[in-house]
């Protein structure tokens, strides 16, 4: 294969999965900004490993592990590149509005619980709640055994559910 | 929590994950071609201070080189070609060879500005455009027409601002002993019309109907003074201010081309107020002091330039509709050529170095040019 045909492939791939890598790597990493490297990280890995890669099912694979073990090493070096000057960098411009319902401000409290869980049990929750993966298919990307994502899973999930029930609305603890 | 707890969670995650915009056609490339440029260059500011004393005396052309390097056959795919060309009606050059002053190109023509000049900011004005001159001790206002021709209009100082039907300006002037003043003058030779006394800053003009004010026929110029914001009624020759609205000594304002509205960035806050002195909408300065912003041509949005990312918001509500991935320089002195492109000055997020080099947006098709080479900006979510 030449390196046209290559690169051809490659932004073919880019373009058609680059959304759903973004959003993914959004929810490893809790914000935009650092989503946004993390999918640039991955990505340089994958063009860099791409003759070796041949199938479409294979790719997707490569670059998702790659956006995880990359995420959990940032997070093992305390990676702190590019600091943002002002706390509310990375949060969306404007607040939610009124939600009568309630659902959505408790889905922002859980949005707030998780990133209080460790990179490895939400990368855990990400990748099986969102991306809907096996326990196996996690424990291969993670590269770690089944019984570990279980657990990984039952912790993280059993440490959201405590602090749900000690934080109000406002996300303040309950006293 | 009533619900399954795993359930809420999915549906957080999947609500979470709409918010994130796509990324247009050939972006992944651009990023991870972006990412690795950034990481070669902190390295190289960690590690080889003394490089980077040789890079700062060659920037434009050793930042140029090193991107085209990046750019290049081991640097990644490259598919540029299959965008369309910015058109813009007119630009900003580089001389070549012994005379490497700016150049205005307008159409097929170039213009070279003053030796030792730059460009502040490029206005339409009819067929031609007004340009914000500014040299090391000097600035100043000239006007290029549509065949090219270039004058330096006499006393006009900074800022200018240009009227819809590109017949006159309103400009800042402080030469000679009257003081400074606001002067509106004709095009395209700058003869003053009318004077305002005061150190009165033009921002814009507009309508006696958009002021809530009666005004006389002839023109209305928005200014700023002080920490107000005022009208002048040329044909009346009287100034108003606009009601309730402040600014802090260091804010930054910037006028809609009709006038009507104005975006203020204050310590922690970005707002835009209307001449009635309404707020219409503010949000947190989420991104620093270090900004620049512009309106667009119609109107609709505003695009800023920080940290290395290119923003476009919303000017009805100041959502955010467009943000680039960041790039290894910062854009200032951001300026609307038409509806579709604009361009910055440059400034190196590594070495604060600023470059004349140019740079243009698309914010329809989502890409951005400079270096020769071309970049995606996010899509609007």
């Amino acid at each position: 294969m030449g390196k046209a045909e290559q690169d051809a492939e490659f932004t073919a791939f880019v373009t058609a999965r680059g959304p759903a890598l973004l959003r993914t790597a959004y929810l490893l990493t809790g914000d935009h900004q650092a989503g946004e490297d993390l999918v640039q990280t991955a990505l340089a890995k994958t063009y860099a490993a791409w003759p070796r890669i041949r199938s479409a099912e294979a790719v997707e694979g490569y670059v998702r592990r790659t956006m995880v073990t990359t995420h959990v090493s940032w997070w093992r070096r305390r990676w702190r590149g590019e600091t943002p000057t002002d706390p509310q960098s990375g949060a969306l411009p404007e607040p939610p509005g009124h939600d009568p319902t309630g659902a959505h401000d408790e889905r922002d409290r859980m949005w707030r619980h998780l990133a209080t869980l460790s990179e490895r049990q939400r990368a855990v929750l990400v990748l099986r709640f969102y991306e809907d993966l096996g326990e196996a298919e996690v424990a291969a990307l993670l590269g770690c055994s089944t019984g570990a994502v279980k657990s990984h899973t039952s912790r993280a999930l059993a440490r959201l559910r405590a602090d749900l029930a000690t934080t109000d609305d406002r996300g303040e603890v309950r006293r | 929590m009533s619900r399954d707890l795993r359930d809420e969670l999915a549906e957080t995650l999947r609500e979470r994950a709409t918010s994130v915009p796509d990324v247009p056609t050939l972006a992944g490339a651009s990023l991870a071609r972006g990412r690795a440029l950034r990481r070669r260059r902190r390295i190289a500011t960690t590690l080889a201070p003394a490089f980077v004393a040789v890079v700062l005396v060659t920037a434009a052309t050793a930042l140029t080189g090193a991107y085209e390097r990046a750019e290049g056959p081991s640097g990644g795919p490259t598919a540029t070609s299959e965008l369309p060309a910015p058109r813009p009606p007119y630009a900003v050059g580089e001389g070549r060879g012994t005379d490497a002053r700016t150049l205005i190109v307008v159409g097929d023509r170039s213009v070279p500005l003053p030796e030792g000049t730059s460009v502040g900011l490029l206005h339409r004005a009819g067929t031609g455009v007004v340009v914000e001159v500014i040299g090391s001790d000097t600035q100043g206002v000239a006007f290029v027409d549509g065949e090219g021709r270039l004058r330096m209009l006499p006393d006009l100082g900074l800022p200018v601002a240009v009227a819809p039907d590109g017949r006159t300006v309103a400009a800042l002037s402080d030469a000679g002993e009257d003081g400074p003043r606001m002067v509106l003058a004709r095009l395209p030779d700058g003869k003053p019309l009318a004077t305002l006394p005061g150190d009165r800053a033009p921002l814009a003009f507009v309508t006696g109907e958009e002021t809530g004010q009666d005004t006389g026929p002839g023109p209305v110029v928005l200014f700023a003074a002080g920490d107000r914001l005022g009208t002048w009624d040329v044909t009346e020759q009287t100034a108003r201010e606009v009601p309730r609205v402040r600014r802090g000594e260091d804010d930054i304002l910037s006028a809609a081309r009709d006038g009507r509205r104005v975006a203020i960035v204050g310590e922690r806050e970005f707002r835009v107020v209307d001449l009635q002195g309404r707020t219409l909408w503010t949000r947190p300065d989420r991104y620093g002091r270090n900004w620049s912003f512009s309106w667009t041509p119609d109107g609709t949005g505003i695009v800023l330039s920080v940290g290395g990312r290119i923003v476009v918001v919303s000017a009805a509500t100041g959502r955010t509709l467009v943000e680039s991935p960041k790039q290894p320089f910062d854009l200032f002195a951001l300026m609307w050529l038409d509806d579709r492109h604009f361009l910055g000055q440059e400034s190196d997020l590594v070495t604060d170095e600023v470059r004349e080099r140019r740079f243009a947006c698309d914010v329809v098709t989502g890409t951005c040019e400079t270096y020769g080479a071309r970049f995606a900006i996010l899509a609007e979510p």
